[in-house]
């Protein structure tokens, strides 16, 4: 029958022609930022004193609304706090068994390959090659798979704004950064407790103090390996599931979805094999009637 | 095969008209949307960012599968006794995927920029949900496109523009043709197209959960979550045909023959029996068994969509379920259920954030939204129903 036998045909020829055009969804997302190279930064818990001020630097970089309680309030302390849409990062103080609590800074993980990234379906969040995941609000169409992505939970939405709501999340002081400055939470803190710099030298900084204070950390630099590794980096004294880091495996979230995504998509062969396919059988069931 | 012809019914009737209401209170309530923002209408939380509006988009995909199933059946393996039910399931199709758009569309938060996925600066191709957004546009396409004879056999020849526009009447008469005349020689590519483009996306939106390993509960977790997805829209497939040619053909007084739907009901068992035998499979392989009513919400909703799965299979083995009116709109309806509650489980009950203070409750505006949706849906099957050549024509007895 000339018609699915054309199809068939069709959908062969097809396959050949989907060799350069699948070579589109291999894009810049494989291409990867050179993390090392990229910025990154050390937070050490045991430095910590919960004074808050990279909550209020932050808070004035960005220009985001003032809160109700002040920031050299220490009794906010006393619960747990998230991130949101005007705090970008926030510490907790995290009460320990048999010994005093310990502070912990949260905010967006910046990770090297990031669930996010990979999830945004117009490409409206990227690793930059500073080391920052940034969103595009030009791009986002505010769909929150972003959100539902994320395994630390960082990204927020604008939800009772209607007419331009907003993807909020630490940026890295990306602007900054990008042009030699430093991030507002760095500049900020008195205590020493966050180091800025390229990621290796993080690295490097934090395995020097491990290892010249010992029985002082956790001999354990979380966000190195996790998830494919993160652009901020967590030393502590602690166990860090005690400090709501939860215990992550090295493989990078993406990794499953991509390679479903890219199996399926190999030089469109799957699709145009099922188009071919389907088109043999309907020459074949066809019953003969001369057309 | 008797000749498809409109239904002869009013337009408004108490019923479509109540209808109606029901859409008016929905779309009243979306109006607060656009006016006070998602937050405002809607439960989803910074930790729960996806609630029922999302699951009616999944679950409405799967529900759609009535036409691709319905075409491979007819035009590619030559079943032609079935050819009755290709156009309720179109129908039926079309308007569902018409309404996942409009769902996408409200839901998402910066909705005007929702034309960003068709232009190359914002392909971001890694993302499954890129591929499920694409299939859409291109599977939407794909049956308006398969739409096309159904209008020209209706209005060919007889265009008749009301009042003023009546001086189109020829041009659109002449497009009218025209369209159906390319359609007629390129229908069989267009068919085979629109069975790709489902496979592909039903596929895939199986794959939308697998970005967070971390929250998503293990009984549902795994790497064969697509073909999950996939098996489930084929067993769907035919049973939503069946349920549409009983509930609209009862409601329209044009039935389908017992025999058509009794022998669809066999291949609905056999897709449902490929389905079980994976679903079981990654069960057993899985270890995912434990869970089943294990005392815990999720364990509960899993031995609930393990049940509903089950229970239409085993029933389709007897013929007084299969060859009787209430024995098919009970199996099916089984069937439909089943997906609904297998697409919510994967969707919002397996979901849980880090360190969360709360599960997501869904708010009665919520409701109130998808049941306008359900009131528009209806009435425009109805009206289509009325319009156009969808159902044969009752054999005269």
């Amino acid at each position: 029958m000339k018609t699915s036998r054309r199809s068939f045909l069709q959908g062969f020829s097809l396959s050949v022609a989907g060799v350069p055009v699948s070579n589109f969804i291999r894009k810049s997302k494989d291409l990867p930022v050179n993390t090392d190279e990229a910025f990154g930064m050390l937070y050490d818990a045991t430095r910590c004193i919960g004074c808050r001020s990279c909550e209020a630097a932050c808070n004035e970089v960005n220009a985001l609304p003032k809160p109700a309680v002040p920031f050299d309030d220490e009794s906010v302390l006393q619960k747990t706090r998230k991130t949101g849409i005007s705090a970008y990062t926030v510490v907790n103080r995290y009460p320990q068994p048999e010994r005093d609590p310990v502070n912990r800074k949260e905010q967006c993980m910046h990770c090297n390959n990031a669930a996010c990234v990979s999830a945004c379906l117009v490409d409206a969040l990227n690793k930059t090659p500073e080391g920052a995941v940034v969103w595009d609000r030009w791009k986002c169409i505010g769909c929150r798979y972003c959100m539902l992505s994320c395994p630390f939970q960082m990204l927020k939405f604008e939800f009772l704004n209607a007419l331009n709501p907003r993807m909020q999340k630490c940026n890295f002081c990306h602007d900054r950064i990008s042009k030699g400055g430093v991030p507002g939470c760095f500049e900020a803190c008195p205590a020493d407790a966050i180091a800025f710099g390229k990621r290796k030298d993080m690295l490097a900084e934090a395995r020097r103090r491990i290892k010249d204070n010992p029985g002082q950390y956790i001999d354990h630099i979380y966000g190195e390996k996790e998830i494919g590794g993160t652009a901020k980096l967590y030393l502590a004294g602690v166990p860090f599931e005690r400090l709501r880091l939860e215990k992550l495996k090295e493989k990078p979230v993406p990794e499953l979805t991509e390679s479903i995504q890219h199996g399926v998509f190999k030089y469109f062969l799957p699709p145009l094999g099922l188009f071919a396919v389907l088109g043999g059988l309907m020459a074949f069931f066809k019953p003969k009637e001369g057309g | 095969m008797e000749r498809l012809t409109p239904v002869d019914r009013k337009l408004f009737t108490p019923f479509s008209v109540f209808m109606l209401l029901l859409a008016a209170v929905g779309f009243g309530t979306l109006a607060f949307r656009f006016i006070y923002g998602l937050g405002f209408v809607s439960g989803i939380n910074q930790d729960n960012p996806w609630g029922i509006w999302n699951w009616s988009k999944i679950t409405e995909f799967a529900l759609s599968s009535g036409s691709f199933m319905t075409v491979a059946l007819v035009y590619i393996f030559h079943r032609t006794r079935f050819k009755a039910v290709i156009r309720p399931a179109l129908l039926s199709s079309a308007l569902g995927y018409s309404f996942v758009g409009f769902t996408i569309f409200f839901d998402i938060g910066r909705y005007y920029n929702i034309w960003h996925l068709m232009i190359p600066y914002c392909w971001q191709g890694n993302s499954v949900l890129f591929e499920v957004g694409w299939c859409l546009i291109l599977y939407l396409t794909v049956l308006y496109l398969e739409f096309i004879p159904v209008g020209t056999e209706r209005f060919s020849g007889r265009v008749a523009l009301p009042g003023p526009l009546g001086v189109f009447n020829r041009i659109t008469d002449f497009l009218l043709s025209l369209a159906g005349k390319v359609i007629g020689k390129v229908m069989a590519v267009v068919l085979i197209l629109g069975i790709v483009f489902s496979c592909l996306h039903q596929s895939s939106l199986g794959g939308l959960m697998l970005i967070a390993p971390y929250k998503v509960h293990p009984a549902w977790f795994t790497p064969v979550l697509p073909l999950l997805f996939l098996l489930s829209a084929f067993a769907v497939g035919l049973p939503m045909a069946i349920f549409i040619s009983l509930v609209a053909g009862r409601g329209l007084d044009r039935p389908i023959e017992l025999p058509v739907l009794s022998g669809l009901s066999r291949y609905a068992q056999v897709f449902l029996g490929l389905f079980l035998a994976l679903y079981v499979g990654n069960m057993v392989w899985r270890r995912t068994y434990v869970f089943l009513g294990d005392g815990t919400l999720q364990g509960g909703m899993f031995l609930a969509e393990a049940l509903l799965f089950i229970l239409p299979f085993v029933l389709l083995f007897f013929s007084k379920v299969r060859e009787t009116e209430k024995g098919l709109f009970a199996a099916s309806s089984l069937v439909i259920l089943a997906i609904m509650v297998h697409r919510l489980n994967v969707m919002l009950i397996s979901y849980t954030a880090p360190f969360t203070d709360g599960r997501y409750a869904p708010k009665l505006t919520e409701y109130l939204v998808l049941m306008g949706i359900f009131g528009l849906y209806v009435f425009l099957f109805r009206s289509a129903a009325v319009i156009f050549p969808i159902f044969p024509e009752k054999k005269k007895s």
